[in-house]
């Protein structure tokens, strides 16, 4: 016996979609399933139920969670798309998906311009106002901030840090966090992840 | 022994000597700067010796270092009087990395975003950060303020 499904626990209009084979993105945080030009986000602890339950290629060369190499996955499952806050999870995924890349291929690298020049850090920056919350969480949240600096002033088109903090990473972090914060792109609470900056 | 996934060679020429942080780089690190990340972007979002040039250019690099008090020498030999830096370009001749000569001739260098090492050769390194292209040295009897 099938058992219930709950793929995205989203409120507002749903939409069941029958079974099909559909493309996906696999991340670190967990799935984007790219339906209908509709970006359908599956948390980790939700992968389980599909784990469990979808037609899997076992010759796919991924092996566990968060590590799936296929580049289709075969659900069978009653499917329900969400609304806006799926879209967003969706695109909060996909933004942990490029930082991953991005910080798995650059950081070794001293050099800004190959940091910045780097195409998963190139693709957040084309994602425009929508990276600014995900970029100042991820500086707010993490001990070691990350060179996100260039990327805010190319979305931005501002620089809170004066010159003569240029470089300094813990004030640039500062600076921008603070900036955020007068804008409302993030608060001082706690993150997702129920710790503190 | 350091464990760079990037650098499986690595391990066996060096060895682990701080924890990773982003606080500063190895352009930085072989200024003696644990407090700032250097680099010559235009934008002014990093730090760069007032004076020296903000391009990407074995000059500009060379001129950072003069205003610390370096100068061009012929080779990355031991020098009992002098410290040294040796800068990497790679295959554009585009500054990469710097690394800076122990009193024992050793090398310690930042890795990026990651940890410092003292690695025995300048060679070991070549894999990602390319071909030593200048060494510059200064007397290590000087005054230890930075710019």
């Amino acid at each position: 016996m099938m058992p219930n499904y709950h793929i995205v626990a989203a409120e507002g209009s749903t939409r069941l979609v029958p079974r099909q084979t559909v493309p996906f993105e696999s991340t670190a945080s967990g799935v984007i399933i790219d339906f209908d030009n509709f970006g359908l986000a599956i948390a980790p602890e939700q992968m389980m139920s599909i784990w469990q339950t979808v037609e899997w290629d076992r010759t796919a060369s991924g092996t566990g969670i968060g590590f799936f190499q296929h580049p289709r996955l075969v659900i069978d499952m009653p499917l329900y798309l969400s609304d806006m806050e799926g879209q967003s999870r969706a695109e909060e995924l996909r933004f942990e998906s490029l930082a991953d890349r991005w910080r798995r291929e650059t950081r070794h690298l001293s050099s800004v311009d190959d940091i910045s020049m780097n195409l998963a850090y190139q693709s957040i920056i084309g994602m425009g106002d929508r990276a600014i919350p995900f970029i100042l969480r991820d500086l707010r949240d993490k001990a070691e901030p990350d060179h996100w600096f260039w990327a805010l002033v190319m979305i931005t088109r501002e620089n809170p840090v004066p010159v003569e903090e240029a470089g300094d990473m813990r004030q640039m972090k500062a600076r921008w966090l603070d900036w955020g914060r007068k804008r409302g792109y993030i608060s001082d609470r706690s993150n997702r992840y129920g710790y503190s900056s | 022994m350091a464990t760079v996934p990037e650098w499986p060679h690595l391990g066996q020429e060096c060895r682990e000597t701080s924890p990773a942080t982003t606080d500063y780089n190895c352009i930085a690190w072989a200024a003696g700067d644990t407090k700032r990340w250097w680099w010559p972007n235009p934008a002014l979002t990093y730090y760069w010796p007032v004076g020296a040039p903000r391009t990407l250019t074995l000059d500009a690099f060379a001129r950072a270092y003069s205003a610390l008090g370096y100068e061009p020498c012929a080779n990355s030999n031991l020098e009992a009087d002098f410290e040294k830096v040796a800068i990497y370009v790679d295959s554009a001749d585009r500054p990469t990395h710097a690394a800076r000569q122990l009193p024992d001739g050793r090398w310690t260098s930042k890795l990026g975003n990651l940890i410092d090492i003292e690695h025995a050769n300048l060679e070991c390194l070549r894999g990602l950060y390319g071909r030593v292209a200048l060494v510059v040295r200064r007397s290590r009897f000087r005054s230890q303020t930075l710019p």
